[in-house]
């Protein structure tokens, strides 16, 4: 080539997904990538979309306790939490207390698995294979307790409405205690590496930044809000055990995929110890009140999942059948920001950002 | 579950669905039910306080009108909607034309956005990144498209309709919309700010042609003549009101006249544009310090605007600290600004604080020759508040920084001797999320100066007289963003609530106010400006004609020559660079 001739700039559009390493589920997000940076982003969702909102109006509304909580593998507890709300709001059915106080427990229990798996699933996608490892080591603890009660590692099926149908003793009580003691020693430990450790901050610091003002206008949610320096934390609206409780949202201001990571990070710390709050202050008496009548009207619920504001909106007509089930997850509600704090970095950069806002395609597919 | 209920008139829906994003409440998602020929779709926001339903019914065949050019992120739930029930959501930005769920289409048949292709209809996002930026939600793309297609009198205006002070703006504002440019992350955003002082210096004239509303018989009084008060007279007395500023300077510009050093921002361009805006909005100004607002109210003035500025500064709380040769920054300052004196400030000259007015008295110290001059800050260079800018500028002409550093004693004497102590960062954050500086133990150490001048922050000044409420510091205390007080009919911005912050931010609260007090006056408000869409210009198809332009650079004074005297340090585009400049924008207010 002579000097004078120019290299021929083009535009390349690179398909990530539906089958990547770094993404265990189904999603398409496809790059325009001019000179190794990203300057176009079009979410394509969708392979997976299964009609649980329609087969919920098709259902006696008792069985769509464990349809909703089949929206999502991770948060399987809160799905059935969330809907069992709404549905006893709308039956006027009172919560024993010591199953709010449960709920609070298994909830938060999902929140540590969920965000210990991120945490390892995080590290695998920044290379970082032996952190990886630890991490998944030790939320064994997490999901060991969680057989110990439901008889399932993962999907725990223990809410209903009314309460829930499991009890937990005081062996078991003082068992979770010292679980939740060694989880917390143990991720005290690996703690400083998400701190400190060049390795995870070279890829992490400065990159998909998301100013406040955006977050708050693209309506993120959860860690990708907090990690930009919104106090928005839905277990603030006191649902269940929480207005009993002492916490504060977990926020950090810069905004990059760093301070997502820690806001996780810190959660964990703040999960462990709302669980053993919960397991000193929980009241003796029944769990659940039985409720006789058919939903009528409708409410709106909110909770806070390990990714964010979940919204269950729910129409009842006085029959077995409900006219209307809307659930708005909060990935769809972070697809926005996902998109908008791709453009402008590397195609290296892609993973680590893609992976910051936790995306979970089970629930976006509901 | 309460909805406001809408039936089939988009525009109506539309206009409530702004006024949420005004109250910067959140979208959260649509739920929509299938009514046979009708659609219901109730339509959530969180205001952050409560939840808001708004309920829109339209007939099946007309279809939903899409909310994406307000929320962008209402995309997803649209697609959605689009889908699940084969209805058309009209204007939608990014339509996946029913392949959301991929039901029908081909999946492989989404593509690029039209707009990347260099499509033809601008829908979706028309603020730009810059624009949400700042404060004040100045135009910025579009003052930047017009001088990059050479209408220079036409970008004076578009910056106009938001902020009254283009050419002080383009020297001392702190551009937060450079930071929000997409080309930031490169270190080479587009320089908004100088394009700005571009258009103010190259009109002939900066008075406009402005037509006054009809007058309405109303009497505005504007207490304080900063950029706060001054913007919240000219956008009154465009509206028709008759407006009076007190100023107890008796010359119009607050802080900008008497602490913003002249290298910064010359005395001329500072006159000239007040004047000009004063002139079109026919102001009064008095020159009186006003001790009480019942009296103006006596006076037969029908709302007041309160923009005092926080103007004493703080103290350190060490002993010592009254000793000869120890200066607030603002007496140093305004010695020079607004008295014209050449105060004496020794060889060395300590001073304290970490923000611009730190910065500023230390390169004021260098030109009144002072041969070492040295800031102290108590936390680590990454929590100073000062603008980056400023302490490179401070840098190159000779002043030191040390920090985590804090005084603990002066000692009177020439020179003065000061104690101070080596800090260190704790783990644990304030209310502001910075780390708490700590003393380090047994790490004194003592400096002399001939001259200590203390910067760590202002007050207000509240006359007693006012009877306004206050916050637990001291700033007037404010019950809405327009900034109602507690008494009726008068409201407050600027410096003096909350806490001191910028002109930019000062400009804001003083049109915000504006608009409220004419509301409250009987009108509608400063009228918004309405998007033309014609008039945006698409994205070029290949980026590199954008990334390939170099970035202009305006020339500066050498350092050496600078510290001569007090001449404007910073010099503007010429006009072939700022059209070059102009022309770098990525026009993000096209399309996402
Ligand atoms: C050293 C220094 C450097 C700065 N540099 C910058 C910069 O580079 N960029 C930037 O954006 N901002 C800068 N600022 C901040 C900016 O100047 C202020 O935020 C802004 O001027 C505040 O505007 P205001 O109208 O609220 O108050 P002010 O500008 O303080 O104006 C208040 C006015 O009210 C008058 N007044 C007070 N009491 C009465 C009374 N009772 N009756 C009548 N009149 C009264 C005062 O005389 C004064 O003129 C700087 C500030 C300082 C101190």
């Amino acid at each position: 080539m002579n000097e004078t001739e120019q290299p021929v700039e083009v535009n390349t559009v690179i398909p990530f997904g539906p089958q990547h390493p770094v993404l265990p589920e189904p999603i398409q997000l496809r790059f325009t990538i001019h000179q190794d940076k990203v300057v176009g982003v079009v979410p394509n969702i969708g392979y997976i979309h299964r009609g649980i909102e329609k087969a919920c109006e098709l259902n006696d509304y008792k069985k769509n306790v464990s349809l909703c909580e089949r929206v999502c593998g991770i948060c399987n507890f809160m799905h059935a939490m969330a809907y069992c709300e709404a549905v006893e709001e709308l039956t006027d059915t009172e919560v024993p207390d010591r199953a709010k106080y449960l709920r609070v427990v298994w909830s938060e229990l999902s929140r540590l698995q969920s965000h210990l798996l991120w945490l390892g699933l995080f590290a695998d996608s920044i290379g970082f294979e032996s952190l990886f490892m630890h991490i998944w080591r030790d939320r064994e603890i997490v999901l060991s307790l969680n057989e110990k009660t439901s008889g399932h590692r993962i999907h725990l099926s223990t809410c209903a409405i009314g309460g829930v149908n499991k009890d937990m003793d005081k062996g078991l009580i003082s068992e979770y205690k010292s679980g939740m003691e060694l989880l917390e020693r143990r991720i005290r430990e690996l703690a400083p590496v998400f701190y400190k450790d060049r390795s995870v901050k070279d890829r992490t610091v400065g990159k998909g930044v998301l100013p406040k003002k955006r977050a708050m206008l693209l309506g993120a949610v959860g860690p990708t809000a907090r990690g930009s320096g919104i106090p928005q934390d839905m277990r603030r609206l006191g649902y269940e055990a929480y207005s009993n409780l002492d916490f504060e949202p977990v926020v950090h201001d810069e905004g990059d995929v760093h301070a997502r990571l820690l806001v996780r990070l810190e959660e964990v710390f703040q999960s462990i110890r709302l669980i053993k709050e919960c397991l000193e202050k929980m009241p003796e008496g029944p769990v659940m009140n039985k409720n006789r009548r058919f939903p009528n009207g409708a409410t709106v619920v909110r909770i806070e999942q390990p990714r964010g504001e979940l919204f269950y909106n729910v129409m009842g007509n006085g029959t077995k059948r409900l006219r209307r089930c809307r659930i708005r997850t909060p990935t769809l509600a972070n697809i926005p920001a996902l998109v908008d704090i791709l453009v402008g970095y590397d195609v290296s950069d892609i993973a680590p950002i893609v992976m910051s806002v936790d995306p979970c395609i089970s629930c976006t597919e509901r | 579950m309460t909805a406001q209920r809408i039936v089939s008139d988009g525009g109506v829906f539309l206009e409530k669905v702004r006024e949420l994003r005004e109250r910067d409440a959140r979208f959260i998602t649509i739920t929509v039910i299938d009514c046979g020929d009708r659609i219901e779709a109730v339509y959530h926001f969180d205001t952050g306080s409560e939840l808001v339903n708004l309920r829109l019914e339209v007939p099946k065949e007309e279809g939903l009108p899409s909310i994406t050019s307000v929320y962008s992120a209402a995309f997803v739930a649209e697609n959605e909607v689009q889908d699940q029930y084969k209805i058309k959501v009209s204007g939608l930005s990014l339509d996946l034309k029913g392949r959301m769920l991929k039901s029908d289409a081909p999946v492989l048949a989404v593509s690029i956005p039209s707009a990347l292709e260099g499509g033809t209809q601008p829908t979706g996002r028309k603020l730009g990144r810059c624009r949400e930026s700042c404060p004040a939600m100045v135009n910025v793309p579009k003052y930047v498209r017009q001088i990059a297609a050479g209408d220079i009198e036409g970008a004076y205006n578009t910056i106009l309709e938001r902020a009254p002070f283009p050419a002080i703006l383009g020297r001392v504002c702190f551009a937060a919309c450079e930071r929000g440019c997409r080309q930031y992350r490169d270190e080479r955003p587009v320089r908004c700010r100088l394009l700005k002082r571009y258009a103010a210096d190259s009109l002939v004239q900066l008075k406009q042609r402005r037509e006054r509303a009809k007058p309405t018989g109303k009497r505005v009084a504007v207490v304080g003549g900063g950029p706060a008060g001054l913007t919240a007279a000219y956008y009154l007395g465009l509206l028709g009101h008759e407006v009076t500023v007190f100023e107890k300077r008796g010359v119009c510009g607050g802080a900008m006249l008497a602490y913003i050093p002249r290298f910064r921002l010359p005395q001329n361009v500072l006159d000239a544009e007040i004047a000009a805006r004063i002139e079109e909005a026919g102001i009064r100004v008095e020159a009186r310090e006003v001790e009480s607002l019942e009296n103006l109210f006596r006076q037969g003035f029908d709302a007041v605007f309160v923009a005092i500025g926080a103007q004493k500064g703080l103290k350190l709380m060490i002993e010592g600290e009254d000793s000869p040769g120890v200066y607030d920054v603002m007496e140093i300052l305004s010695e020079i600004n607004v008295y014209g004196r050449r105060p004496e400030v020794g060889k060395i000259v300590a001073v304290i604080g970490g923000g611009d007015g730190a910065v500023d008295a230390a390169r004021v110290c260098r030109r009144l020759g002072a041969e070492s001059v040295t800031v102290f800050y108590r936390r680590s260079r990454e929590e100073m508040p000062a603008s980056l800018d400023q302490v490179e500028a401070a840098m190159a002409e000779g002043v030191d920084f040390m920090c985590l550093a804090s005084p603990v004693r002066i000692i009177p004497g020439k020179p003065l001797k000061v104690v101070f102590q080596k800090m260190q960062l704790a783990q644990e954050k304030d209310e502001k999320g910075r780390r708490k500086p700590v003393p380090l133990p047994g790490s004194e150490f003592t400096i002399e100066a001939d001259t200590v001048i203390r910067a760590i922050g202002q007050r207000v000044d509240l006359p007693k007289g006012f009877n306004l409420e206050v916050d637990e510091r001291g700033f007037v205390a404010t019950k809405d963003k327009a900034g109602a007080t507690s008494m009726k009919g008068v409201w407050a911005g600027g410096d003096a609530v909350v806490r001191p912050k910028s002109v930019i931010e000062g400009i804001k609260e003083g049109r915000a106010a504006a608009s409220a007090i004419d509301k409250y006056l009987g009108g509608s408000g400063i009228p918004e400006p309405v998007v033309d869409e014609s008039e945006l210009v698409p994205r070029p198809h290949d980026a590199s004609e954008i990334l390939g332009i170099e970035p202009a650079t305006p020339k500066c004074l050498e350092p050496t020559v600078r510290i001569k005297g007090f001449d404007e340090v910073e010099g503007g585009f010429e006009r072939d660079d700022a059209t070059r400049e102009a022309s770098r924008c990525w026009r993000c207010d096209w399309n996402e």
